[in-house]
């Protein structure tokens, strides 16, 4: 007698040419540009992606000329002249010191502490403000400005190499807004939904409209694009705003408070050290809040500077999703379908 | 030929009918079939030069402003000019920087300096590519890396800008050769035209890289230098300005009188007066509640730059003491107990009174009682001031301490003394501040201790000329620098020892004339317009505009004193006349230690160099004078007769005249009355202050040394890479003979 058994999937004999979709997935995401699973460590991923490839990487491609040097690489050397240029403020103030007599020495160590906060409070209003906003956007208009992508680059045979390699790169997907990433956002809805629609009917439900459109990447494109267009204009006054108020905060009296020490020596330290930050910013705030009797500028410069940041923040959230909700209602529609077209 | 269908060749040719759209671009396409061309190129390269750049700078950022507006409004822009919307917000932090930090400056100069680091910085970023990489790549390679072109929307953009799409269209065949053939390389060889594109690419990619790789040290560095070389002028220049304007405003005394009328009122105790004035809980107040009312409504605290913090704190504690008296008298005429129920309390109180009988009728316990209470209260009104009630008891034979004892226990109704002191506070009291802070403003740039006063310059510059004429060098300026201040006693006395060794050697006359020489680079003659200015600012006429009182007696206390010799007009004319002296006494005090050293040299003081030194660097008198003068009075009292007899300074009259009546004073009194020329002209804190000076230049020299030698490393750098950029001779091998074998 034959056996009966029912042939279940683990028992199949693997003929045929028939491939899962989990794993023609991930050959594709071996090999093609494609967009990644996000979530809060992404940024920070990106961040140090380019940093350590910066000086390991970009800088000798860019020394040595090659024809594999892109405008990405270009970008994400703009945060070595960053780093560098706030070490050297700090240094400017600290590194002759201890030629100094102690006196001389303490009043610049003074002025080194408070540029080191400077230029760490100007990094941080320039994310804070960027971050808020976007979160803010992504709330009410369903984009997420800072979506990265994983991008393969098929490199040219550099002189002497045989093949080129492939290099990873992690751009944003909204990063231009002429060409924005449609293509990609179009294939990680079919292949993770299965409809090469899916991220724009997200939208356009966002956007006000109840039915679902029969092309909504006609419509949604241009929406994407002004939202882009509209956040990036306002961001890049409204990060400078929130930088600005972050070095008069570290202008204030309560940083020339901060326990330095070094922590290679100490580490034990450390703690008491971050505390001594801590403190040093809340006081900073409430100092820069209330300013001094001094002048005019003392008395509401601090204000002005935090309320000023609040609101253009706050205008970088509204403005593109103002622009972006629309009543499905008012919507013209390319053609008119009461009118008889001629079809050639 | 194109083929066109039949059907649409009949209809092509019946030329009554009028072609539509469709049928037009057939049309046109049949008439150009065979001369298929590429478009016009429609990238444009800008020719650009310093001039027009600038102009087009200030051009590109309105434009950056309208289509700030433009991307808001529409949400249309593209990438690049969204990209130069980030410069506009990058310069508008910059600005918001500088102006915070401008209100926040300790003094105008650091104002000034805010506005022109910044402002340094963002040249600094701007200049450094122009300067030391686009240049000199444009003299080694032959062609400009930051070249601009505007695209066919219009945009102007970096040719450069990314290395993989760079639009060669722009480029027209003949600039091209004119670039190849400045850098060797043949347009119409073979591979020419890319050999020359390459090295362009390739060239411009490696100096793009450069400038990322050096930005971030030579912008800092640039503006800190930058700061280094106009901080000084700027104190100079603001110095001057100030000092111009107070000497015009004292010069002219409808000005000063106008400018002096026109003051603000400082209302800065008002608040914490008002605190402490409430917080009288309805009795008697002690003595601590009227010191702390007289200590707010002191004016010394006005004065801290011209007066030294213990002798302002001495001044107002002399000054409350007479004032607290006046409070307490004024308290007790303004403040009040009802008379409901006071006769039931003077009766409680029992307050033992003397009377003449009692002596004779020995009788005790006598007090007052209800019925004599309500009489004697009768002739007075509802509401009895405290130092009515005070003659009344009084004149009834209470002792004082028992008057005190129960007043202390009375519900006193004090708020019209409280609306009378605020009043006070806020009326001639704020409008007396606010004069006072503006003849300050007058006072401060003449003969000020800040850094931006006239007087402080003057002081400043004699001390490097001290330091100049006696060769102050690298040795001397480490030895400075450390802490004590007996190493720059120390340096002074070598190099007054050393100068006069030198001379050991050569004849008299060349003595004399050398040393005499050595007197006029130490003597800087007085500077007449600063003198004046310090004479004016202490003139009666000019202050009393400022202590006026129009008779308010609490003003009157605060700022005419008690004693006369400490009234507001007192304290600023002797401030004024304090700074005169003593840069009097320091111009001086080169010549008199050259005068002791000279001597020294010459044999005289034998045994007694140190107390001779010691008495003319460290002007440490009081300290000599207890070792030496408690134990032998009168060694002390030759020795300083010796030293400052007039007849041993004749060389140094030639330079000044008038150190021989200075020399005279201290002969005649030697330091037993507290004069100020003669404190001062030993006094004047020489050590110390060439201290000061020489470990302010060491830092900077020190400064200097590390960044300086890390700017021209730098510098070095950039330039010496350039030859190295833009070889391409690895990628285009020879070609040698060869083919198919």
């Amino acid at each position: 007698m034959q056996q009966n058994t029912i042939p279940s999937v683990d028992n199949l004999p693997k003929v045929g040419y028939y491939v899962s979709h989990n794993e023609k997935k991930e050959k594709f995401y071996q090999t093609e540009s494609h967009i990644h699973k996000q979530n809060a460590l992404s940024g920070v991923k990106a961040g140090a992606h380019k940093l350590t490839n910066d000086i390991f990487t970009y800088f000798p491609k860019g020394f040595a000329g090659s024809k594999n040097s892109d405008f990405y690489e270009f970008l994400s050397l703009g945060m070595i002249p960053y780093a560098v240029g706030s070490a050297m403020l700090i240094a400017l103030y600290s590194a002759t010191n201890s030629k100094f007599s102690p006196q001389h020495a303490a009043a610049a160590g003074k002025v080194a502490k408070t540029m080191g906060a400077g230029v760490v409070l100007y990094g941080l209003g320039k994310w804070l403000s960027q971050k808020i906003a976007h979160k803010g956007i992504k709330a009410s208009t369903g984009i997420d400005l800072d979506m990265l992508y994983i991008n393969k680059i098929n490199e040219l045979p550099e002189p002497g190499q045989e093949k080129g390699i492939v290099r990873t790169q992690y751009p944003g997907v909204f990063a231009s807004v002429d060409f924005y990433r449609k293509d990609l956002l179009a294939k990680d809805s079919e292949l993770n939904h299965g409809d090469i629609y899916a991220y724009d009917d997200k939208i356009a439900k966002k956007a006000g409209f109840k039915k679902e459109l029969n092309a909504p990447n006609q419509t949604i494109g241009p929406k994407i694009r002004e939202v882009k267009a509209r956040a990036t204009a306002m961001e890049n006054i409204s990060k400078y705003v929130m930088a600005a108020t972050g070095v008069a905060m570290g202008a204030q009296k309560s940083f020339e408070n901060i326990k330095m020490i070094n922590p290679f020596k100490n580490p034990k330290e450390i703690p008491s050290m971050f505390k001594s930050m801590l403190t040093a910013v809340k006081d900073g705030a409430v100092q820069l809040w209330k300013g001094t009797d001094k002048n005019v500028l003392t008395r509401y410069g601090g204000k002005a500077l935090i309320i000023g940041s609040a609101v253009t923040t706050l205008l970088t959230w509204l403005v593109p999703t103002i622009g972006f909700k629309t009543n499905p209602n008012t919507m013209k529609s390319k053609v008119d379908t009461t009118k008889e077209y001629e079809v050639c | 030929m194109t083929y066109v269908s039949p059907l649409l060749n009949s209809y092509l040719n019946n030329k009554t009918n009028k072609l539509n759209h469709h049928d037009k671009v057939y049309e046109d396409l049949k008439k150009h079939a065979n001369d298929v061309k590429p478009n016009e190129a429609k990238a444009k390269l800008v020719k650009r030069g310093p001039v027009t750049d600038a102009f087009n700078a200030i051009k590109d950022t309105g434009k950056d402003c309208a289509n700030f507006v433009k991307a808001v409004r529409t949400g249309k822009l593209s990438d690049n000019n969204l990209g130069r919307i980030n410069d506009l917000g990058l310069k508008l932090g910059a600005a918001l920087i500088a102006v915070f930090l401008a209100g926040h400056a300790k003094t105008k100069t650091d104002a000034i300096k805010q506005f022109v680091c910044g402002g340094g910085f963002l040249a600094a970023m701007t200049l450094w590519p122009k300067l030391f990489i686009n240049l000199p790549a444009r003299l080694v390679h032959g062609f400009n890396i930051d070249q601009k072109y505007i695209n066919a929307q219009g945009d102007k953009k970096d040719f450069f800008l990314d290395n993989q799409f760079l639009p060669w269209d722009a480029f027209s065949k003949e600039e091209l050769e004119k670039i190849g053939k400045r850098t060797g390389i043949d347009y119409n060889s073979e591979n020419g035209e890319e050999k020359i594109k390459r090295k362009m690419q390739k060239t411009a990619l490696q100096n793009r890289t450069l400038w990322m790789a050096t930005a971030g040290f030579a912008t800092p560095l640039g503006s800190a230098m930058l700061g280094k070389a106009v901080g000084p002028k700027i104190q100079e220049a603001v110095t001057k300005h100030d000092f111009e304007q107070a000497k015009d405003l004292l010069e002219n005394p409808e000005k000063l009188e106008a400018f002096i009328a026109k003051a603000k009122p400082d209302n800065s105790g008002v608040k914490a007066l008002n605190k402490i004035l409430n917080s009288n809980n309805g009795k008697m107040p002690d003595a601590k509640y009227f010191k702390s009312i007289s200590e707010k409504l002191q004016v010394s605290e006005l004065f801290p730059r011209l007066l030294s913090e213990d002798e302002s704190k001495i001044i107002s504690g002399i000054q409350s003491i007479g004032l607290e008296d006046k409070l307490k008298s004024l308290y007790e005429v303004n403040a009040t107990v009802s008379k409901n129920g006071l006769a039931d309390l003077i009766a409680n109180a029992k307050l033992p009174i003397f009377s003449a009988d009692m002596l004779l009728t020995g009788a005790e316990d006598v007090t007052i009682d209800k019925t004599t209470a309500t009489n004697i209260l009768a002739s007075l009104g509802d509401n009895i001031s405290i130092s009515s009630l005070r003659t009344l008891l009084k004149s009834r034979q209470v002792a004082d301490a028992d008057i005190e004892k129960f007043i202390a226990t009375l519900e006193v109704d004090d708020s019209s003394f409280r609306e009378k002191i605020k009043e006070f506070a806020k009326g001639p009291l704020a409008q007396a501040k606010g004069r006072i802070k503006a003849y300050l403003k007058i006072i401060n740039p003449i003969a000020g201790s800040t850094a931006e006063s006239m007087a402080t310059k003057e002081i400043t510059d004699i001390m490097l000329n001290y330091a100049d004429a006696l060769g102050i060098d690298e040795k001397t300026l480490a030895k400075a620098k450390s802490g004590t201040q007996d190493a720059s006693k120390n340096i002074l006395q070598d190099l007054f020892v050393n100068f006069f060794k030198k001379q050991d050697t050569l004849p008299i006359d060349e003595r004399t004339a050398k040393y005499t020489e050595l007197l006029n680079t130490l003597y800087r003659s007085p500077n007449a317009a600063l003198t004046e200015a310090m004479d004016k600012a202490g003139a009666t006429e000019n202050i009393a505009r400022v202590v006026k009182t129009d008779g308010d007696a609490l003003l009157e206390a605060i700022l005419g004193g008690t004693d006369k010799q400490v009234n507001l007009e007192g304290v600023i004319k002797q401030s004024i006349r304090t700074k005169k002296v003593d840069i009097d006494a320091i111009r001086l005090k080169g010549l008199l230690c050259a005068n002791m050293e000279r001597r020294i040299a010459a044999g005289e003081f034998k045994g007694v160099e140190d107390i001779v030194r010691a008495i003319i660097y460290d002007g440490n008198i009081s300290s000599l004078n207890n070792k030496l003068e408690v134990h032998e009075p009168e060694k002390f009292a030759d020795i300083l007769k010796q030293m400052f007899n007039r007849n041993a300074f004749q060389k140094e009259k030639e330079v000044c005249e008038t150190i021989g009546e200075q020399v005279e004073t201290i002969h005649k009194t030697l330091f037993k009355i507290g004069d100020d020329t003669v404190k001062n002209l030993t006094f004047a804190n020489f050590s110390s202050r060439i201290k000061e000076i020489l470990t302010s230049r060491f830092n900077d020299k020190a400064w200097m040394k590390k960044f300086g030698t890390m700017s021209a490393v730098l510098v070095a750098v950039t330039l010496l890479a350039q030859p190295f950029f833009g070889k391409i001779k690895k990628e285009y091998p020879e070609k040698t003979q060869g083919g198919a074998k």
